[in-house]
C-alpha cells in the first residue's frame, strides 16, 4: 500500500519535473505544484526531486523551508488564511484570526487534530478596500469581524466544492502593426456603439462582479445583443469601496454596488431604453448629491489617470484592446524611430525614478547595464512583481488590468540595454496576476512583439514568468535574483551592481511594474509632456493605494506634488465616522508615519525621505484615533521580523530584541531604559544590515517615536493606551445607565462574556471577555466603555 | 593600482582586493567572524564593518567583501565603527554566550552589559560550517533551513545524510565552538575576564 502511494508519487514528480524541463529555476514552480497535489511537500517526493534534478537535498530543503507558502507539514483539507496586512491590520484583522483559534482550539500556522482546517495568515492579499480579509479555500469574505467567524465556518463543516473561475497572426513588419490597429479599431471601437465596462478587479471580483459579467452577457443574448455590444471585463478602476462598478458607455454612466439581480436591468434600461438607473448612480456620502458619469465624481476629480487610464478603458485580457487604444505604438516608435541612447536620453528627461521604492532614476541604471560587458552577450531586464508591501495592490491592478503596457515598457527597455532576456517575478498571492501576465506574454508573442526580430526590427527578446514562494525579501533585487536561479531568496551584498553582474552572474536590470508601464507613455508622448507633471525632484505621476480608516479606499493616480490633504480629504474623502485623522503611513513597512502637522507635505520622493518616511511603492494606509502608534511599530516590527530573512546579525537579531521591547511597552511591562535601549539598536540595525530590509526596518519604530513619544510614554509610565488598542491596558465594561438592554452585545459577543435581560442593563464579565471589542463596536447607545 | 586613505595613511592596493585584504596587508586589524581566508565570503556577521567615507557621504560598508575603490577614506575605529560592533557584540552574546571567541571580543570593546533577553542557541549563523562542507570538502551535507529568526543550520529533516562523510570539516571552523576561558556561561552572562588589558585604542578621527 505504501509502496503503491511512493509510485505514484514518483509518477507525479517525473511528470512535473519533466514539465518544467528539469531546470533548477523552475524549482519554486515544481515545488507550487507538487504542494499543490499534496498540500504540503511530502519528504519523499522532495528526496525524488533532489535525485532526479541532481540537486543537493540540503538546498532542496532550505528553499522548502524559507517560502512561507510551502510547507513540509501535512495541512487540513480546508485553508483557513486571514489576512494580517496593514490595511487589514488596521481594520482589526487581529481579533477575527483570534476568535479562529479560539473557535477551532489551535494557534496559527497549525491544523486542527481532525485534520479538517488549516489556520494560515498571510500579508496582504492585495484587496485591502474590503479587508478585514478571511479566504477558506480560495473564497474571500471581506469586511470581516469576529462575530462572522463562526458561522462562515460552520458551513464548512458540511464537505463544500468550491468552483474557482477561470478567466479565460504574426505582425512582421510596423507597417502591419498599424493596419492591424485600424482593422481593430474598426472591429472594437465602431463610432456610436456601446459598450458596457464590468470591474473585475480584485475588490470587485471579491464582491461577484465576474458573475455580473456573465450575467449581463446573458441578457444581452437574450435582447439578441450579443454581437453589437462589447462587454469588457476591466481591471481595477481604482474606487474599490464602491464595488462593483459598472459602467455603460459612451455615456459614461456609472453604477456602483452593483448586485448580480441588477445586472439584467442595466442591459434592459440602461442600454436598450437608454434609461439611467437612478439607485445605482453614485451618492457622496457627505452631501447626498448624485452623479452620472465617472468622471465628475469628486474621488476622480484630483485624480491624474496616466498609467491607470488604459485600466477603465480596456478589457484586461484582449490585446486587440490595448492595440486599438494605442498599444506598441511606442514599441514601434522605438524600435523604428529611436536609438539605444536616444531612448536613454528620453527616459533621463522625463526624469523617471523608480516606482518600487527606492526612487532611483531609471535611465541611469539603464545606462550603466547597457555599457555594462557581458561575458557572452546575454543581458536581462527584470519586473519586480513581487509586491510584499502589506496594505498596497497598485502593481496587482496593473498586471491584472492592463499587461500588455509592462510587456511593452520591457520590450522597449531590453532594446535600449541590449538585453536578451526578460523574466516577470510575481508573487504567489496574486494567481489571477499570474495567470493574466502569462497569457498576454503568449499573445504578444503570438503577434510578434516578443520573439525572434519583433515587428521585423531585427530585435529579438523574449519574457519568461518566475514565481515567489511567499517572502516579502524577495521584493529586494538579489534575493529576487536569488530566487529566480530556484535557490533560498536571500539578499547578498551589491557592491558590484546588478547592472555589471546580476542574475546568472550577467548584466541585469530590474524595474517595477509600475516604472515599466510608465515607458510607453514616455515614449509616444515624449519627456516633455511626462516632465510637466510634478515636482522638482519628481516627474510625473505616483498610483496610490489608499486604505485604512478612510472613507473613499481604492486605487488613485494622483501627480506628484499634490498634498497628502488633498490625497486624503479631497479624493479620500476623509475620515469616517467623525473620527480625527491621526498619521498617514507610507512606504509600506520600510516607511514611516506621518502626523497631523505635516498633512500638508506635497508627494515627493525627497520631501517624504525628509521626514522620515519615504515614498515606497505606494502603500497610503490612513489611521484615525482608534490607532494606537506603539501597536504600529510593533505590527510592522513583526512583520519585518518574520520577512526577514535571517542572514545577518543586525536584522535577524536586532528586529527580534526591538520586537520584544516594543510589545513589552504595548504590554504596560516596558520601562524609560528600554525605550533608550530601542533607539540605541534602531540606529545600529539601520547603519549595519546587509540589505534594504534590515536598513530601513527602524523606519516605522524611529517615525512613530519622533512624532508620537508621548504614546510611548504613556503606554511605560501611565500605563495607557489612549487609543484603546493594547489588550493588557484596556477593559471594557457597559454604563448601565446608558444601556438600554437591547441584547444587541449579548449576542454578538463570541465568547459569552455578557449577560443581562431584555430591557435591563447588562454586564461583562473581565474574567470571559477577549477584549474583541465586537460589543464596542455594535452597541448604538454608546453604552460599552473601553478605558 | 587602486589609492586611498586608510585609517589616516595614504596607501595603495591592487584593484579587486577587498578593504580587509589591504587592512591585512598593512597590518591593520579587523575582527571577521564569518569570513575565513579560502572561503567566498558571505558578509552576514557584519563584524567587519568599517566606515567608508565618499566625498560628504559616509556609510558603514563590510570589508569582507567591499573592494577598494579610488579616492576614498576608510577609517576601521571610528566611533561609528566601533559603536555598530559594540552592539553587534551584544546581540550575538544575548544569543550565543558559550563562544570564547565572541566573550574576547566583549572584553576588547567594553561591552559589559547584555540589555536583551538571553537565550542559548549555540550558533551565531554565520555559515562557515555550510561553505566548509561544499567549498572544500565537496560535500554539500548540511544547509540554511528556515528563515529569519527560526533559521537554523540543519540537515535535511534532521536526519544524517549520505553526502555527509563525517570529516570534522565543520567542526573545525565552527567560530563559536570553542568555550571561554571561564567555562560554561549561562544566558547574558559575560566573561570579561580580560577587559582592563585588552581594550582598542579607537582611532582618533581627523
Ligand atoms: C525588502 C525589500 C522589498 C522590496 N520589495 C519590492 C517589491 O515588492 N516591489 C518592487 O517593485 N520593489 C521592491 N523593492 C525594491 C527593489 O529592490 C528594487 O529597488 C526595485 O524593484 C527597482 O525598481 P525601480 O527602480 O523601478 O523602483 C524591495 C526592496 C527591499 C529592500
Ligand atoms: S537585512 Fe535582513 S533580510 Fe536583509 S540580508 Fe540581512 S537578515 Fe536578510
Ligand atoms: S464582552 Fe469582551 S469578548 Fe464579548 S464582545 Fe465585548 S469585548 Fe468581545
Ligand atoms: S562532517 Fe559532514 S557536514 Fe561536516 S563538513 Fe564534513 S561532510 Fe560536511
Ligand atoms: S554552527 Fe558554527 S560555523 Fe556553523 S553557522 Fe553556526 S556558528 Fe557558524
Ligand atoms: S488584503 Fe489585507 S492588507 Fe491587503
Ligand atoms: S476592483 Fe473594481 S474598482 Fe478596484
Ligand atoms: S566577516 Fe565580514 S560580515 Fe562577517
Amino acid at each position: 500500500m505504501v509502496q503503491m502511494k511512493f509510485e505514484l508519487m514518483r509518477d507525479f514528480v517525473d511528470d512535473v519535473v519533466n514539465r518544467n524541463a528539469g531546470q533548477r529555476s523552475r524549482l519554486t514552480a515544481i515545488l507550487h505544484e507538487i504542494q499543490k497535489k499534496y498540500k504540503y511537500l511530502p519528504e519523499q517526493a522532495l528526496r525524488y526531486v533532489a535525485e532526479i534534478m541532481k540537486i543537493p537535498i540540503s538546498d532542496i530543503y532550505g528553499v522548502a523551508t524559507f517560502y512561507t507558502s510551502f510547507s513540509i507539514e501535512p495541512k487540513g483539507r480546508h485553508i483557513i488564511t486571514v489576512c494580517m496586512g496593514t490595511a487589514c491590520h488596521v481594520r482589526k484583522s487581529p481579533s477575527v484570526l483570534e476568535e479562529i483559534c479560539r473557535y477551532l482550539g489551535v494557534n496559527p500556522g497549525e491544523t486542527t487534530k481532525d485534520m479538517r482546517f488549516t489556520v494560515e495568515t498571510v500579508n496582504c492579499l492585495g484587496a485591502c478596500a474590503m479587508g478585514p480579509i478571511m479566504v477558506v479555500d480560495g473564497s474571500y469574505y471581506g469586511e470581516m469581524d469576529a462575530s462572522k467567524v463562526v458561522p462562515i465556518l460552520e458551513k464548512y463543516k458540511e464537505e463544500r466544492e468550491i468552483i474557482s473561475v477561470d478567466p479565460t497572426g504574426k505582425i512582421t513588419i510596423p507597417e502591419e502593426l498599424e493596419a492591424y490597429r485600424h482593422f481593430v479599431k474598426e472591429k472594437r471601437y465602431p463610432n456610436g456603439t456601446k459598450s458596457i465596462d464590468i470591474c473585475c478587479g480584485p475588490g470587485c471580483a471579491a464582491l461577484g462582479s465576474l458573475e455580473i459579467a456573465d450575467t449581463i452577457e446573458a441578457a444581452l443574448k437574450l435582447h439578441g445583443l450579443d454581437g453589437e455590444i462589447i462587454v469588457r471585463r476591466t481591471g481595477c478602476r481604482g474606487f474599490c469601496e464602491r464595488g462593483p462598478i459598472v459602467v455603460v458607455k459612451p455615456e459614461g454612466i456609472f453604477y456602483n454596488k452593483v448586485s448580480r439581480k441588477d445586472a439584467p436591468s442595466i442591459v434592459e434600461r440602461s442600454v436598450v431604453n437608454d434609461e439611467t438607473i437612478e439607485p445605482l448612480l453614485y451618492e457622496d456620502p457627505s452631501d447626498g448629491k448624485k452623479y452620472l458619469r465617472e468622471e465628475e465624481i469628486p474621488f476622480y476629480k484630483k485624480q491624474k489617470m496616466v498609467v491607470l487610464a488604459n485600466n477603465l478603458e480596456i478589457d484586461s485580457c484582449s490585446i486587440d484592446d490595448y492595440i486599438a487604444k494605442g498599444g506598441y505604438g511606442a514599441l514601434r516608435k522605438a524600435l523604428f524611430e529611436m536609438s539605444p541612447e536616444e531612448i536613454i536620453n528620453e527616459v533621463e528627461a522625463a526624469g523617471l525614478r523608480g516606482r518600487g521604492g527606492g526612487g532611483f532614476p531609471a535611465a541611469r541604471k539603464w545606462r550603466a547595464c547597457r555599457n555594462a560587458r557581458s561575458i557572452d552577450g546575454v543581458k536581462y531586464v527584470l519586473c519586480n512583481a513581487d509586491e510584499g508591501d502589506p496594505g498596497a495592490f497598485m502593481d496587482r491592478s496593473l498586471l491584472e488590468g492592463n499587461p500588455h503596457q509592462i510587456i511593452e515598457g520591457m520590450v522597449i527597455g531590453a532594446y535600449a540595454i541590449g538585453a536578451t532576456n526578460g523574466y516577470v517575478y510575481v508573487r504567489h498571492e496574486y494567481p489571477t496576476a499570474l495567470e493574466r501576465i502569462t497569457f498576454a506574454i503568449e499573445q504578444a508573442r503570438e503577434k510578434g512583439f516578443l520573439g525572434k526580430n519583433i515587428l521585423g526590427s531585427g530585435f529579438s527578446f523574449d519574457i519568461g514568468i518566475s514565481q515567489g514562494g511567499g517572502a516579502f525579501v524577495c521584493g529586494e533585487s538579489t534575493a529576487l535574483m536569488a530566487s529566480i536561479e530556484g535557490r533560498i531568496g536571500e539578499p547578498r551584498e551589491k557592491y558590484i551592481h546588478t547592472a555589471v553582474r546580476g542574475l546568472y552572474l550577467r548584466p541585469t536590470n530590474l524595474n517595477n511594474v509600475e516604472t515599466w508601464a510608465n515607458i510607453p507613455i514616455i515614449i509616444n508622448e515624449g519627456a516633455q509632456k511626462f516632465a510637466s507633471l510634478g515636482t522638482e525632484g519628481s516627474k510625473g505621476t505616483k498610483i496610490f493605494s489608499l486604505v485604512g480608516k478612510i472613507r473613499n479606499t481604492g486605487l488613485v493616480e494622483v501627480p506628484m506634488g499634490i498634498t497628502l490633504r488633498e490625497i486624503i480629504y479631497d479624493i479620500g474623502g476623509g475620515i469616517p465616522n467623525n473620527k480625527r485623522f491621526k498619521a498617514v503611513q507610507t512606504g509600506g513597512p520600510s516607511g514611516g508615519c506621518i502626523p497631523e502637522s505635516l498633512i500638508d507635505l506635497p508627494v515627493d520622493f525627497d520631501r517624504l525621505t525628509e521626514v522620515g518616511s519615504m515614498m515606497g511603492s505606494g502603500g497610503m494606509i490612513v489611521m484615525d484615533e482608534d490607532t494606537c502608534m506603539v501597536d504600529i511599530a510593533r505590527y510592522f516590527l513583526e512583520f519585518l521580523g518574520d520577512e526577514s530573512c535571517g542572514k545577518c546579525t543586525p536584522c535577524r537579531e536586532g528586529l527580534k530584541h526591538m520586537t520584544e521591547i516594543v510589545r513589552d511597552i504595548c504590554q504596560g511591562k516596558g520601562t524609560m531604559d528600554q525605550l533608550d535601549t530601542l533607539e540605541e539598536l534602531a540606529a545600529v540595525v539601520r547603519d549595519t544590515s546587509l540589505c534594504g530590509l534590515g536598513q530601513t526596518a527602524p523606519n516605522p519604530v524611529l517615525s512613530t517615536i519622533t512624532y508620537f513619544r508621548k504614546e510611548y510614554e504613556e503606554h511605560i509610565n501611565l500605563k495607557k493606551c489612549r487609543a484603546g488598542v493594547c489588550k493588557a491596558l484596556i477593559t471594557y465594561r457597559i454604563d448601565p445607565g446608558l444601556c438600554t438592554g437591547c441584547m444587541k452585545c449579548l449576542k454578538s459577543c463570541p465568547v459569552e462574556a455578557i449577560s443581562g435581560e431584555r430591557k435591563e442593563p447588562h454586564i461583562i464579565y473581565n474574567a470571559k471577555c477577549e477584549k474583541c471589542g465586537v460589543c464596542f463596536d455594535i452597541c448604538q447607545y454608546d453604552a460599552v466603555i473601553r478605558e | 593600482m587602486v589609492t586611498f586613505v586608510l585609517d589616516g595613511q595614504t596607501v595603495t592596493a591592487e584593484e579587486g582586493w577587498t578593504i580587509l585584504d589591504a587592512a591585512k596587508y598593512y597590518g591593520v586589524d579587523i575582527p571577521t567572524l564569518c569570513y575565513v581566508e579560502g572561503l567566498s565570503p558571505y558578509s552576514a556577521c557584519r563584524i567587519c564593518v568599517v566606515e567608508l567615507i565618499r566625498g560628504k557621504k559616509s556609510r558603514l560598508v563590510a570589508s569582507c567583501s567591499c573592494p577598494v575603490e579610488e579616492g576614498v577614506e576608510i577609517r576601521t575605529k571610528s566611533p561609528r565603527v566601533i559603536n555598530a560592533r559594540k552592539m553587534l557584540i551584544e546581540l550575538m552574546l544575548a544569543s550565543t554566550p558559550n563562544s570564547r571567541l565572541l566573550q574576547c571580543l566583549a572584553s576588547e570593546y567594553g561591552v559589559t552589559k547584555i540589555r536583551f533577553r538571553p537565550e542559548d542557541r549555540r550558533c551565531i549563523l554565520c555559515g562557515l560550517c555550510i561553505r566548509m562542507c561544499d567549498e572544500q570538502m565537496q560535500g554539500g551535507a548540511i544547509g540554511f533551513s528556515g528563515r529569519g529568526v527560526g533559521r537554523e543550520v540543519s540537515m535535511p529533516f534532521h536526519k544524517t545524510p549520505e553526502a555527509c562523510r563525517e570529516c570534522g570539516a565543520c567542526l573545525y571552523i565552527c567560530p563559536v565552538c570553542e568555550l571561554p576561558c571561564k567555562g560554561p556561561l549561562k544566558p547574558g552572562e559575560l566573561c570579561n575576564a580580560c577587559l582592563d588589558t585588552v581594550q582598542i585604542d579607537p582611532f582618533p578621527s581627523k
